[in-house]
């Protein structure tokens, strides 16, 4: 898979070690000791029940497509320009959560709402330790 | 809401590229547009109530303002809700602090150069929110409110079965409204072939599917019924607040819930019970057009119309100033001006004053104003109505 496009903020207490995981390839996202469901983004607490007791969990990889975009201008500046035109989307994960994340591939304007997808962690440009967690369209 | 609180003054400032203003001179000039409006003296300001702008964020904002206005208010707070949403929430946290004698003649506030105070290389509205917001959105290209709002407008069309045309229709109308009155950001009228040969930026959305981005301020002026009595300000150029609903559901794209999960239709339904009528009572609508979709999405979310249907009651007309559901006279934030959101609420006003020239709606006495802000993270509804009685 080509190459990526991105942008990383500085993490923070909560999210340095989902985006640590995601460099080693693998999808986290925080599962609630008590009431036992998922969400996403990280924090230090459940959502769901206030709960604060989290353990980040690697997910399946697999997610149907919520909705996307297909970018055809770089935001602030040029900086995605050679990305153009990229397709945005929200994954729906098994795991019952939704995910923003891209969609990559030659085939990627192809996507629907509904499609089936699967995780695929992708090198990101001028960021030889970094790793984005996008998702290709399954055949 | 209570209608022993009135609103006596509006105020507007010229809407476009103002180079050289701040926030605050923006402001300062709505505000003193208001007053004079209300018919009251500058020293008679005792509350103020206003936005920290986006562009250009600042602290004690409210302090700044009635520093620079000149005057030291008994009642003083800044707010930020979310695009319309907090101007509404002003009017109501100005209403509140009236009637429990903090204040009685308060200035609510907002503006700011959102054209031209923007970091070099910006899109759209600057918005800086932490956590689920930036951090989980600009690693995969997403940033500013075009890209997310394209994501739930792709949503929103799948869902209801709107075409582009029925999205052109609503550029159109809000472009030919625009057009009969003075202050605007835009120039020319726009047709369907314009809207179909516009660009698309992020499918599915368009150049003219998108709201502007105006330098501007708005201001209002609140007090007691009592006290309009005693200032002499005749009945029908008061407007009365009859209710106001809101609620959050998330802050950022990155957190969207489904879009029937969004809030809008509890919202109104609050709304509507609490000043005991429903959406056939209404008059004229003002309502939260960052998008094209937003106004179809919205309309159908009121019971204006079924899903799906309200494109086809912008290319009828319905939604003309001499239609049966007038929308947005001003033209809106698509064709007016966009720095919050405000003017919906100036423009409701203004119609129910009967003030409107050149795009007056035939004896409008009850208004609804349905806001949004974020990526349709809050909604808030709220009714007016002309105070006569
Ligand atoms: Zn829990």
């Amino acid at each position: 898979m080509k190459p990526v496009i991105s942008l990383f903020d500085n993490p923070t207490l909560d999210t340095k070690a989902f985006w640590d995981h995601c460099d080693r390839g693998e999808l986290r996202i925080n599962h609630c000791d008590a009431c036992q469901r998922n969400s996403h983004f990280p924090r230090q607490h459940c959502p769901h029940c206030g709960n604060r007791a989290v353990t980040p969990r690697a997910v399946s990889g697999k997610g149907v497509v919520y909705t996307f975009a297909h970018v055809r201008f770089s935001p602030f500046g040029t900086h995605w320009k050679s990305d153009l035109p990229y397709c945005v989307a929200h994954i729906d994960l098994e795991e019952g959560v939704r995910f923003m994340s891209r969609i990559v591939g030659d085939d990627r304007e192809q996507v629907r709402i509904g499609s089936k997808v699967s995780l695929v962690f992708v090198d990101v440009q001028g960021e030889e330790k970094r790793r984005l967690p996008c998702f290709q369209l399954l055949a | 809401m209570t209608d022993d609180i009135v609103i006596i003054g509006v105020g507007e400032t010229q809407f476009g590229k103002l180079n050289g203003h701040g926030a605050t001179q923006l402001q300062a000039w709505a505000a003193l547009d208001a007053i004079r409006d209300a018919g009251i003296a500058l020293q008679d300001v005792d509350g103020l109530i206003n936005q920290n702008p986006y562009s250009t964020s600042q602290s004690m904002f409210a302090l700044t303002l009635s520093e620079y206005l000149g005057i030291t208010p008994t009642y003083a707070s800044a707010a930020d809700v979310g695009g319309s949403v907090t101007v509404m929430s002003m009017l109501q946290q100005a209403a509140w602090a009236i009637q429990a004698g903090h204040c009685r003649h308060c200035l609510v506030l907002q503006g700011e150069n959102m054209a031209t105070a923007r970091p070099p290389n910006s899109q759209g509205h600057v918005f800086h929110t932490e956590q689920g917001g930036d951090e989980f959105k600009k690693p995969f290209g997403v940033q500013g409110a075009l890209i997310p709002y394209a994501m739930v407008a792709r949503r929103y069309r799948d869902e209801s079965g709107a075409s582009d045309d029925d999205c052109g229709a609503v550029a159109v109308q809000m472009r030919t409204n625009a057009m009969r009155l003075t202050n605007r950001q835009t120039r020319e009228p726009i047709s369907m072939d314009d809207y179909r040969a516009s660009p698309v930026l992020a499918d599915p959305l368009r150049r003219l599917d998108c709201s502007l981005v105006s330098d501007g301020g708005i201001a209002f002026v609140l007090t007691t019924r009592a006290e309009a009595d005693r200032l002499g300000v005749p009945r029908e150029r008061r407007v009365v607040m009859r209710s106001f609903a809101m609620q959050a559901t998330h802050c950022s794209i990155a957190s969207q819930p489904d879009l029937s999960a969004l809030s809008l239709p509890r919202v109104a339904k609050r709304a509507f019970e609490a000043a005991g009528v429903g959406i056939a009572d209404m008059d004229v609508l003002l309502v939260h057009d960052a998008f094209t979709f937003s106004v179809l999405l919205q309309l159908e979310a009121l019971g204006v119309c079924a899903r799906g249907e309200a494109g086809a009651l912008f290319a009828r007309g319905d939604a003309d100033i001499s239609g049966r559901f007038p929308v947005n006279p001003h033209g809106g934030l698509l064709s007016q001006a966009h720095f919050g959101g405000g003017v919906h609420g100036i423009e409701a006003v203004r119609q129910l004053r009967g003030d409107a020239s050149g795009r007056q709606v035939a004896n409008a006495r009850r208004a609804l104003w349905c806001g949004n802000g974020g990526i349709f993270s809050v909604f808030g509804v709220m009714v007016l109505e002309r105070g006569e009685a």
